[in-house]
């Protein structure tokens, strides 16, 4: 594929720009990546993941969604039929409704309803579990070679370590002292 | 008592729930009510970190125990398990396949008499698992909600107004309830007539499995009819599903054998008689074809043809011919022909041969 800016060279560097929370993705050569600020890429890339969902390039081309809490991807639940999170279930509401009415000939719960339940997780768990997010995604962008982006994930945790360590000293014990 | 001895006590005998007692037992194996629950705060078992299957494994641990839900329960962390322990508590139900072979940290809490059984880390981070004797539906349904209360009084499980109880497989999501039926219809499959059952099934909403769930093949004439739809039906609608099903098949499986007896009785006789003459007789068999004679058996006993077999003993022998009961009862690993060996001596000394 060809640079879609001067047209001249192969299109090496896929670029996404987010404006008013809308992505395009443009193909481009190295030379006018590096013209369109291509070394912001980074920084970009960062801001995306920060935000609720994430746009990638599938494999397809097309973008994809996928979820800032697990990291699934529409794509991949397709293949294994496991979501990764309760979060997926709103994510993909779209696509999950027509499903579910399939499955189930309906897409609303009319069952239990919790009476009694314990009081909701604190905010260390859902920063724990971005944690867990960020190391995933640190060990795919090092086995990708993209140190660059490596740098900036390993700061993220540390700064996220730091802040769990504020807010639950005694990290490793749930809630009930299981 | 240590797990493995506790294991190891349980491969000579079945739990009371398959002694063959409880309503229409002669056709009804037994009733489950399956609860798929997730903890809030975590991903589903396909993200979770070790750390955090882990973190699951302890804080339900300890969220049960604190219940009460389970009266001296029996904790069995699967990691520590041999394979041999793993796949006795797999013929017995108390735990899955899949959790059997699962990688990540898991582990099973059971009650003494196995009509209890919670999973966790299988599929979803809880699977509860209500057992009962025969038909007894409504009984079944009353202890699966209390249990799901005090658990659900301890932690705070996924739930959505709009989709219920989350799970990872949107096939759960809901009520994230699988009530089930284990059913013994040899007289249907006999008579060729169990395709027209599984028809009829499909058509109320329901489906048809194996011995052990998905995807398992229906070895001894065993099926599970559950429910397939967890989603816009209540627990309610879907017992009253199973309720108004159930029935019917068992009705249509004695017709069989009433029929059978009727006219061809001889026939009937003969196959029964020379099972047991084979079962007593046997120097070396494989489980598979122990539990296609034992079906025939069970049968011919509730047909009055074999009148001085014990039910009990038959429905205990289907569980433990089984490869896992046959080896941990030897206390070793075997090899097939050791097995077989083993097993032919086990039923001969329980059908006395």
């Amino acid at each position: 594929m060809l640079c879609e800016s001067c047209k001249k060279n192969n299109a090496t560097v896929s670029l996404t720009e987010i404006k008013d929370s809308k992505a395009t993705v443009y193909q481009l050569c190295e030379n006018c990546a590096r013209s369109q600020g291509y070394p912001a890429k980074q920084t970009l890339l960062g801001d995306l993941i920060s935000g609720f969902v994430t746009k990638t390039r599938s494999s397809e081309g097309g973008s994809e969604k996928a979820c800032e809490i697990c990291g699934m991807t529409y794509q991949s639940f397709r293949a294994k039929g496991r979501l990764g999170c309760p979060q997926c279930y709103d994510l993909f509401e779209e696509e999950l409704t027509p499903l579910l009415e399939k499955i189930h000939g309906s897409a609303r719960h009319i069952g239990k309803v919790p009476r009694e339940s314990a009081p909701a997780e604190s905010e260390t768990l859902r920063l724990r579990n971005r944690l867990a997010q960020l190391k995933r995604e640190l060990k795919s962008v090092v086995e990708s070679e993209d140190y660059e982006r490596a740098v900036e994930i390993r700061d993220r945790i540390q700064t996220m370590e730091k802040e769990l360590a504020r807010e639950d000293p005694c990290s490793g014990s749930g809630p009930e002292g299981a | 008592m240590t797990i493995s001895k506790l294991i190891r006590d349980l491969s000579s005998r079945a739990g009371d729930w398959l002694k063959g007692s409880g309503t229409d037992a002669d056709v009804v194996i037994s009733s489950r009510i399956r609860l798929a629950r997730n903890l809030e705060g975590y991903p589903f078992l396909p993200r979770l970190e070790e750390e955090q299957a882990l973190e699951i494994v302890r804080r339900l641990t300890a969220a049960v125990e604190r219940s009460g839900a389970v009266p001296d329960p029996i904790i069995c962390d699967l990691r520590d398990t041999p394979s041999l322990d793993r796949l006795l508590l797999v013929e017995r139900h108390l735990i899955s396949r899949e959790l059997a072979n699962g990688e990540e940290p898991r582990s099973v809490i059971f009650s003494r008499d196995e009509v209890l059984s919670l999973m966790i880390n299988e599929e979803d981070h809880l699977r509860i698992q209500v057992l009962r004797a025969g038909l007894e539906l409504d009984e079944l349904m009353s202890k699966a909600r209390s249990i799901d209360d005090r658990i659900e009084h301890e932690v705070r499980f996924s739930y959505s107004n709009r989709l219920g109880y989350l799970t990872s497989c949107p096939t759960n999501t809901g009520t994230g309830m699988r009530l089930s039926v284990m059913l013994h219809l040899p007289a249907l499959v006999f008579s060729k007539e169990i395709e027209r059952v599984f028809q009829a099934v499909s058509s109320m909403n329901l489906t048809v499995r194996g011995l052990y769930g998905e995807g398992t093949q229906a070895t001894g004439d065993f099926y599970q009819v559950s429910n397939q739809v967890t989603l816009g039906k209540s627990e309610e609608d879907i017992l009253d599903d199973v309720r108004r099903a159930v029935p019917r098949i068992v009705k249509a499986e004695r017709d069989v054998r009433d029929a059978l007896l009727a006219e061809s009785r001889t026939m009937i006789e003969d196959k029964a008689w020379r099972a047991l003459g084979t079962l007593r007789s046997a120097r070396t068999i494989g489980s598979e074809e122990s539990m296609e004679f034992l079906s025939i058996i069970r049968m011919g006993a509730y047909m009055g043809v074999l009148p001085n077999v014990e039910i009990s003993s038959v429905n205990e022998l289907f569980l433990l011919v089984q490869p896992g009961h046959v080896q941990n009862l030897q206390g070793r690993t075997l090899k097939a022909a050791e097995r077989d060996r083993v097993r032919s001596e086990l039923i001969r000394s329980r059908l006395g041969g």
